[in-house]
């Protein structure tokens, strides 16, 4: 993923400029406070939003823009990106899964075994986070990009997205504020 | 700029000698007399309003494919000029049915394809009015117009032939003598160099807010 | 490398398939067609053939207020139908692995569905209290089989702009009816003539579906452009 002199704006509100990075496959983070574009660049990264300047460049092709080159190969798991509220949590990774085209997740790893039947409404928070993250994972292929991934997860939660982002083993983008490993970083905010 | 400068000349050159001609020097019409003067008025504000409408449909088309702000700002404005003279052209044609056809309004089926074109520039502007991003306006709307537009030639071609109509099928219907035909000319010429000035004026006001 | 090509027909076909079944899934679990499309169907054909109990009423007359009835029943499911994916973010979700297109063709094809689930309430209903005769109603019945999938299509498109521009839901009938307007007087016009005379003119029924497919159409081409962002 190689990005050159991005810069980001909403009408005449500057989101961020000059951004510039070069990354493979290994755990990278954007670290900055609340409010300082971390989300945005992530959606630019995973071709959901237009740079307002600058270059975006995707895998091995040279194409600046081409959404559906993209489709498939790049999962993301942020708070604005939902699952299914009136399907239930097997319901919903089967959905995604056969989007996909990947076996449906282990949902033992995430603990979410005993919670299958659920509605996804009826989850509380840090298990609603833990379905989000799971389906994220089981459909990415090339690419993952986790916006405040541990958000309301407790203690276990934590370790097991822990254990999945350091053994994905191609690349993970994280953004956060709140940096819990030493992760190298593409942008400090 | 020039552009507009040119057409500040031009539509005062059309269209004063053009009125003057019209309601002056054109004679009466035999069964309608002088009332038929009103064509001269309504027949260049409906061809405008189509003209801008069209205008706008092409400048949309334009706005998605390019992505130019300068675009989406002809697509609007054009649409409001379009709305002002299909306002007009219905005033003015309902004036003209009173005192033809005895009502002001007879659901004929070019008034009722008027009545859809101001429901939809009126969405158009409505929907314009309700996204505040203006990107996403811009590219909403222009998609909105294009759609729009396309359900016009089911109103201008199918209609009129699923129902009977009042109107003549076109301006000679009326009757017309040559020195009438060439006031209408006049006017129509007069109309089309109003209506370019005007969108040349507001476009250049919201080329200087962007 | 990937394990799948997103493209091939069969991985499209099964991705289609499940968004498909997913939109039928989530409008029968959530309570917006059943509570307000089923539920306005109702209230409002009792409300019509209660006001207009032991009136004449003309052929045309009842042929508007069937097509307006299920309008409007049907455009809260309808204009949701989008709005709800963005609310909720899932829409990004299916950004990242499916082209919009696909996503805008099924959920326009369930919503032709769901039309004429409402459909079939209001039609009977109205059918009954207004006193239409009994021959007529297979002639309404096949107009109301064309003319629903029809009023879905056309609508689609706005449906989906509405949606991306985040515009009020509630302005939803105001925005599509001018889009939708020839449809319906078409609809209105076979409606009334199948009512009255016991035929319709075909040259309606080929306007109906030129026109409905010819919005569908443009929608699908047109999404992509909307979708750059």
């Amino acid at each position: 993923m190689v990005a050159s002199n991005l810069s980001k704006s909403f009408g005449s509100k500057m989101v961020f400029a000059g951004v510039s990075f070069d990354i493979e496959d290994e755990v990278w983070a954007i670290i900055g406070p609340n409010g300082s574009g971390k989300t945005t660049l992530l959606r630019i990264m995973a071709g959901l939003l237009k740079t307002s300047s600058g270059t975006m460049e995707w895998f091995d092709r040279k194409k600046k823009y081409e959404k559906f080159q993209l489709s498939g190969r790049i999962a993301m798991c942020s708070p604005d990106l939902g699952l299914y509220k009136e399907m239930t949590v097997f319901e919903n990774a089967r959905f995604f899964a056969n989007l996909a085209g990947v076996p449906v997740p282990d949902f033992g790893v995430w603990g979410l075994s005993c919670h299958l039947e659920k509605r996804y409404q009826e989850l509380s928070a840090g298990l609603k986070q833990r379905a989000k993250l799971m389906t994220a994972f089981a459909m990415a292929r090339d690419v993952i990009l986790l916006d405040e991934p541990e958000q309301h997860l407790d203690a276990e939660g934590k370790a097991i997205l822990d254990n999945m982002v350091s053994s994905f083993g191609r690349l993970v983008v994280v953004a956060t504020n709140n940096p819990w490993r030493d992760w190298r970083k593409i942008a400090q905010f | 700029m020039l552009f507009g400068r040119i057409l500040s000349v031009l539509t005062p050159l059309a269209m004063v000698p053009s009125i003057i001609y019209c309601l002056m020097f054109t004679p009466k019409e035999a069964t309608m007399g002088d009332l038929y003067r009103i064509i001269y008025f309504h027949i260049p504000c409906a061809w405008v309003a189509t003209l801008a409408f069209f205008i706008s449909f092409i400048f949309s088309i334009a706005y998605l494919a390019k992505r130019k702000a300068v675009y989406d700002s002809v697509a609007h404005r054009s649409s409001e000029i379009g709305l002002v003279f299909c306002v007009l052209a219905t005033i003015t044609g309902s004036v003209f049915a009173t005192y033809t056809w005895g009502s002001p309004w007879n659901w004929d089926p070019r008034e009722t394809s008027i009545v859809f074109l101001l429901m939809i520039y009126i969405a158009y502007l409505l929907l314009r009015w309700l996204i505040e991003d203006r990107d996403k306006k811009a590219a909403i709307s222009a998609g909105y117009s294009i759609v729009a537009f396309l359900a016009t030639p089911f109103l201008v071609f199918v209609m009129p032939r699923i129902t009977s109509s009042l109107h003549p099928e076109q301006v000679g219907g009326l009757g017309l003598t040559k020195p009438m035909l060439y006031g209408v000319f006049g006017m129509l010429a007069g109309f089309t160099f109003l209506y370019l000035w005007i969108l040349s004026l507001s476009q250049r006001l919201d080329m200087e807010e962007i | 490398m990937p394990q799948t090509i997103p493209g091939e027909t069969g991985e499209k076909l099964r991705s289609f398939r499940a968004l498909l079944a997913k939109e039928i899934k989530v409008a029968f679990r959530g309570r917006h067609l059943v509570g307000v499309g089923f539920g306005l169907a109702i209230v409002l054909s009792a409300t019509l053939g209660f006001s207009l109990a032991g009136t004449k009423v003309s052929e045309r007359v009842i042929a508007s207020l069937l097509w307006i009835v299920v309008m409007f029943s049907s455009s809260d499911t309808l204009s949701r139908s989008f709005a709800k994916e963005e609310d909720e973010g899932t829409a990004d979700q299916l950004r990242l692995r499916v082209p919009m297109p696909s996503v805008f063709l099924a959920k326009t094809l369930a919503n032709a569905f769901f039309v004429l689930l409402i459909a079939c309430v209001v039609f009977p209903l109205l059918c009954f209290w207004l006193g239409v005769r009994f021959s007529a109603l297979p002639l309404v019945g096949l107009l109301v089989l064309i003319g629903c999938p029809a009023l879905s299509f056309a609508q689609g498109f706005v449906g989906y702009l509405m949606s991306r521009g985040r515009a009020l839901s509630a302005a939803y009938p105001v925005i599509v009816m001018p889009v939708i307007l020839p449809l319906l007087v078409c609809l209105v016009l076979a409606t009334s003539q199948a009512l009255a005379e016991g035929t319709f003119s075909i040259n309606l029924v080929v306007v109906i579906i030129s026109e409905s497919l010819a919005a569908l159409v443009a929608g699908l081409v047109l999404v992509p452009y909307i979708e750059e962002e």
